[in-house]
Formats: structure tokens, C-alpha cells, sequence
């Protein structure tokens, strides 16, 4: 206690002791020397603390800019989420209006529809004389005409799809994902899009039905009979027509019109057609064969001839859009058809006719690729790569 | 605007330059070759923190002055403890040239000022917050609300640096008795 009384004892002594004073000619002209000194040292501070004011100015001023770049992003970010549930509310399938006598089938239970919710797997059926409105998750919206039975079944994910037992649909869509589609399923057809408006409508045609497709904006593409269709705007369809064109088909490219591979009488050992059906074509070797082998081994090759015929024709009428069209129709038809690398030269030379050139150069791309060393590489190549003009030479 | 800065130069210098020039002659002893050097580095410290803000007059301007003239004066000390040169051997000298003229007074003074340059040393070699600390506290007298201000530290700081301070100088002293009494 005491040692430690004595070391704040010798502090004091330190901190307190006598000062010896100097002389006032020696403080004079320490004076003299070292106020200037402390003049350029108040001179330097000002200026360096100008220049940290400035910098921190700047730094406020950045801060605040980020600042308000980071409330507006946050309120678009709250206005988006604001927004979602409108959107979440849009995404649940309900019906949104009715006309008439509308009932939703729910887990076996009939309701009438008006302003309510919908499921997957629920059916709408509307009266004679009715109409109802029906929103999906996708955004799409069901224009239900009258006398339709219309189920939501297979709803899910990016992939919406209606079943249409009978009765007329309109359906608008708006622009979908690449991975995402709505498809209209009839008892025949499998209409696909991708954004768009179009109706189908199902109906009776003498013993069976009938489904036609009309496509007001858009593309669409309809699968029937194992091909596909692709209608654009304007553009209808019905499966009725499209059997009957198979048919008509089948017909002139039959053996017996033909000739070719196959025969179809007796006398000459084949087989013979029987049930009064009419003829049923046979292969060379006497076997009948099965009708799904024969549309892919014989009036295939037919339609696609007489496809790319008409895609022909039109061209040389100087049509070119419907050319273009016809072209399209084909390649979406028939891929791997031996007259898919025809038609896809045809293709990017009917875009190069039209002055679409981006699309003309990216088919002329796509054909190079699809066909290295093609008959019409070298046309391509201009296409992709158009050569200098005016003849000066070299690249 | 250079006029402006002599003029407030010397209206600086006047007012602080006493409190300055004390505390550095108290903590190294005496007025040295280089006294001039540490006073001018002083009053650069000072206009440095004044510009900067960093005096936020909640304690007097003189404590101010005084804390930086003693950090000041202990990083000499401390730079010559580092150069085992603390104790100036001319002065050494002339105490005992002092204390063989001058018989029983000067001795005592001798060994006064031998006491204040062992306290000297060991400040230099303690932590430089502790021994500010303590110099400011038992040596000039402020209270620890205003150091913590004067140090930039809590006032539950620059209490427990305060204690430290003592109990590490009190050990040094302690350490140093034996070796005197080995001395002599």
C-alpha cells in the first residue's frame, strides 16, 4: 500500500515538478521559427480536410444515388410481389362468367358453376343455349360455347391441357414459355399451341364425329392420323376433310392404281381382301399387310410427293408466303421425308425471295449443318455469307 | 488565407505552447536538444486532431494539448528505451559531479532524480494507453471521465487501464529495488 502511495507520489513528482523557465529571447525566437511552421501545418490540415470533405460529398452523394437505385428497386420488387397474388389469383382456374345453365363436375358432384374455383379433373357441362368463361393456371381463357362438355383433366406444370368430349371451345392464349403448351384433346385429334387464339369444335358427322379447328391468331399444330398439321391464322381444319384427303390418298396411291410391290387378286396367289371393306393392299410376297405399315411404307411417300408439289406449285405462281407456308407444313409433316433437304433449300430460298434475310441466312445455317456437303451447300453458303459485289476480289 | 493560418498559428502557439513545453519537459526530465522538434510535433498532432474533429470540446483545450505533448514525449521515451539510452549519461554525471560538491541536499536531489527516471523508464516500457493513462490520472490529475474522453476509450477502459498501469508500475519499481540494493 504504501510502495504503491509512493509510486503515485513519484508520478506526481514527475507531473508536477518546477519547470525551468526559459529566457524570453529564447522563447522569442523559438516563437519565431516554429509559428510559421504551425501556420504551414494549420494550411495543410484545411487543405486535406477540404479534400476528405470533398471526398466524403462525393461518397454521400453515391451512397444516396445507391441508395435511391436500391428503394426504387426495392419498391418494383414489392410492387412485382404486390402484384403476385393478383397473378397467383389469375394462375387458379376458375370459371370467371356464365350464361345459362353451366354445372361443374367436382369428385362426382354436380354445382352450378357460377364465380368458382376449379380443379384438375373437374368437368364443365353447359346446356343448350349456354356459355361460360373459364380462366386456366397459364392464363389461357376458355370461351365454353353451348351444349359442351369440356374437362380440365392433365393440368400441370407448364403444360395445360383441356378434354373436349363434345361441343365448341374458343381458347385464347397468351405467349407461353418454350417448355410450356396447352393442348385441346378431342376424341381424335390433339390440337398443341404454343400462344395463340383458335376454337375446336367436336361434333357429330354421320355414324362417328368430327373435330374442326379454326385458328384465328398464331400457329397452331394439330396432330391426327399419326401426322401433324401446323395451321396458321385464318387457317381450319377438320379431321373429317383430313380422312377423306387420306383417303383419297390411299386411293390413287393404292397397287391397284399403282401397280407397284403389291397385287391384290386372287388368281395370282395373293390375298384377298375380305368383310367387303374393299381392297386391302398386300405385299409383294402375298402377305397382307398391317394398315399402320402401310400408311408409313406407301401413301406416306404419296403425300409428301403431292405436298411438296403444291409448296412447288405456289412457288411458281409466285406465292411466295403460301410457298413458304406449304413448305413449312411439310418439313413439320414429314422430317425425315427424302424430300426434307428439298424442301429445306426450297425454304431458305423462298425466305431469301420474301428479303427475310436473317431468317433466309439462319435456314441456309440450319441446312448446311443438317446437310454438310449438300447439292446446295455452295447456294447456302451465299446465303449465310452473300459475296462482295462490284468484283473487286479477295476478302 | 496564409495571413489567416499565421495569424491563428499564433494565437495556437500562445495559448497551448505553456502546456506543451511543461508536459514534455515533465515526462523526459529535462529540456532537450530536440525540445524544439517535440513541440512543434505536438501542435502538429494538435491542429491535425482540431481539423479533424477529433477534439470534441467535452473536455478543456489544455487537456487536449497535454495528453498529445505526453504521447508525444513517451514515444521518445519509448524509441530510447528501445535504444537502451533513457537515462542520459551526461546527466549522470553531473549528479555525481553535484552530489561530491554539495554534500547531503544535492544527494537527496540526485536520488529524486534517479526515482523519476526509473519511473520515466518503466513508463516508456509500458503500454503507451497505460502509462497516458496513468500520467494522466496520478501524474497530472484528471479524473477518469475525462481521459476516457482525452483516449477515445470507455470510461470501464480507461479504469482497468488505470489499474493495470499501476500494478505493472508497481511490479517494475518493486523489480527495481533488489537491483539498486545489489548496487550499492
Amino acid at each position: 500500500m504504501r510502495r504503491e502511495a509512493q509510486e503515485s507520489k513519484a508520478l506526481r513528482k514527475l507531473a508536477t515538478g518546477v519547470v525551468e523557465v526559459e529566457s524570453q529571447g529564447e522563447l522569442a525566437r523559438r516563437r519565431e521559427r516554429l509559428v510559421p511552421k504551425l501556420a504551414m501545418a494549420i494550411d495543410r490540415a484545411s487543405r486535406l480536410e477540404a479534400r476528405r470533405r470533398q471526398i466524403r460529398r462525393v461518397a454521400t452523394v453515391v451512397a444516396l444515388a445507391a441508395a435511391v437505385v436500391l428503394i426504387v428497386g426495392m419498391g418494383w420488387s414489392a410492387w412485382r410481389s404486390g402484384s403476385a397474388p393478383r397473378e397467383s389469383e389469375l394462375a387458379a382456374m376458375r370459371v370467371e362468367s356464365t350464361d345459362g345453365s353451366v354445372i361443374v363436375t367436382h369428385d362426382g358432384r354436380e354445382a352450378p358453376a357460377m364465380s368458382r374455383a376449379l380443379s384438375k379433373d373437374d368437368a364443365i357441362t353447359t346446356a343448350e343455349g349456354a356459355r361460360a368463361v373459364v380462366r386456366l393456371a397459364s392464363g389461357t381463357s376458355l370461351w365454353i360455347g353451348p351444349s359442351t362438355q369440356l374437362s380440365l383433366g392433365g393440368t400441370t406444370g407448364a403444360r395445360d391441357e383441356v378434354t373436349l368430349s363434345a361441343g365448341y371451345v374458343e381458347a385464347t392464349v397468351p405467349k407461353l414459355g418454350a417448355e410450356a403448351s396447352f393442348e385441346v384433346v378431342t376424341p381424335d385429334t390433339r390440337v398443341r399451341v404454343h400462344g395463340t387464339r383458335f376454337s375446336v369444335r367436336v361434333q357429330k358427322s354421320g355414324d362417328g364425329i368430327k373435330t374442326d379447328v379454326r385458328v384465328s391468331e398464331g400457329v397452331v399444330s394439330v396432330l391426327h392420323g399419326g401426322g401433324v398439321a401446323m395451321l396458321h391464322a385464318s387457317a381450319s381444319w377438320s379431321s373429317e376433310d383430313a380422312i377423306a384427303e387420306r383417303r383419297d390418298t390411299e386411293d390413287r396411291d393404292s397397287p391397284e392404281m399403282t401397280g407397284e410391290g403389291v397385287r391384290l387378286t386372287a388368281e395370282d396367289g395373293g390375298a384377298v381382301n375380305d368383310g367387303g371393306e374393299g381392297p386391302r393392299p398386300v405385299t409383294a410376297g402375298g402377305t397382307p399387310a398391317e394398315p399402320a405399315a402401310i400408311a408409313s411404307t406407301h401413301s406416306s411417300l404419296a403425300e409428301e410427293n403431292a405436298a411438296f408439289q403444291r409448296a412447288m406449285q405456289a412457288a411458281r405462281a409466285g406465292q411466295d408466303e403460301r410457298s413458304l407456308a406449304l413448305l413449312n407444313e411439310f418439313l413439320a409433316r414429314y422430317p425425315r421425308s427424302p424430300l426434307a433437304q428439298n424442301a429445306r433449300v426450297e425454304r431458305f430460298r423462298t425466305l431469301a425471295r420474301l428479303g427475310r434475310s436473317d431468317a433466309a441466312s439462319r435456314e441456309a445455317r440450319r441446312y448446311m449443318a443438317e446437310h454438310p456437303g449438300g447439292f446446295a451447300s455452295d447456294e447456302a453458303r451465299d446465303v449465310v455469307m452473300p459475296p462482295a459485289s462490284g468484283g473487286t476480289g479477295g476478302r | 488565407m496564409e495571413e489567416g493560418d499565421a495569424h491563428v498559428a499564433g494565437l495556437l502557439y500562445d495559448r497551448l505552447l505553456p502546456t506543451v513545453d511543461r508536459t514534455i519537459v515533465r515526462v523526459l526530465g529535462r529540456r532537450e536538444a530536440e525540445h524544439e522538434d517535440l513541440v512543434q510535433s505536438a501542435f502538429e498532432q494538435i491542429v491535425m486532431t482540431l481539423s479533424r474533429r477529433r477534439f470534441g470540446r467535452t473536455c478543456s483545450l489544455d487537456a487536449w494539448a497535454s495528453t498529445l505533448a505526453s504521447r508525444v514525449a513517451f514515444n521518445v521515451l519509448r524509441s530510447r528505451t528501445r535504444e537502451r539510452r533513457v537515462v542520459d549519461h551526461k546527466a549522470d554525471l553531473d549528479d555525481a559531479t553535484r552530489t561530491r560538491a554539495g554534500g547531503r541536499d544535492v544527494e537527496r536531489e540526485a536520488g529524486t532524480r534517479r526515482q523519476l527516471d526509473r519511473v520515466r523508464l518503466h513508463l516508456s516500457q509500458m503500454s503507451e494507453l497505460r502509462a497516458t493513462t496513468l500520467f494522466l490520472h496520478d501524474g497530472l490529475g484528471y479524473d477518469l471521465a475525462e481521459i476516457a474522453v482525452l483516449t477515445g476509450a470507455s470510461l470501464a477502459a480507461a479504469q482497468s487501464r488505470l489499474v493495470r498501469g499501476r500494478r505493472e508500475l508497481q511490479q517494475r519499481m518493486g523489480e527495481d529495488i533488489p537491483a539498486q540494493e545489489d548496487e550499492r
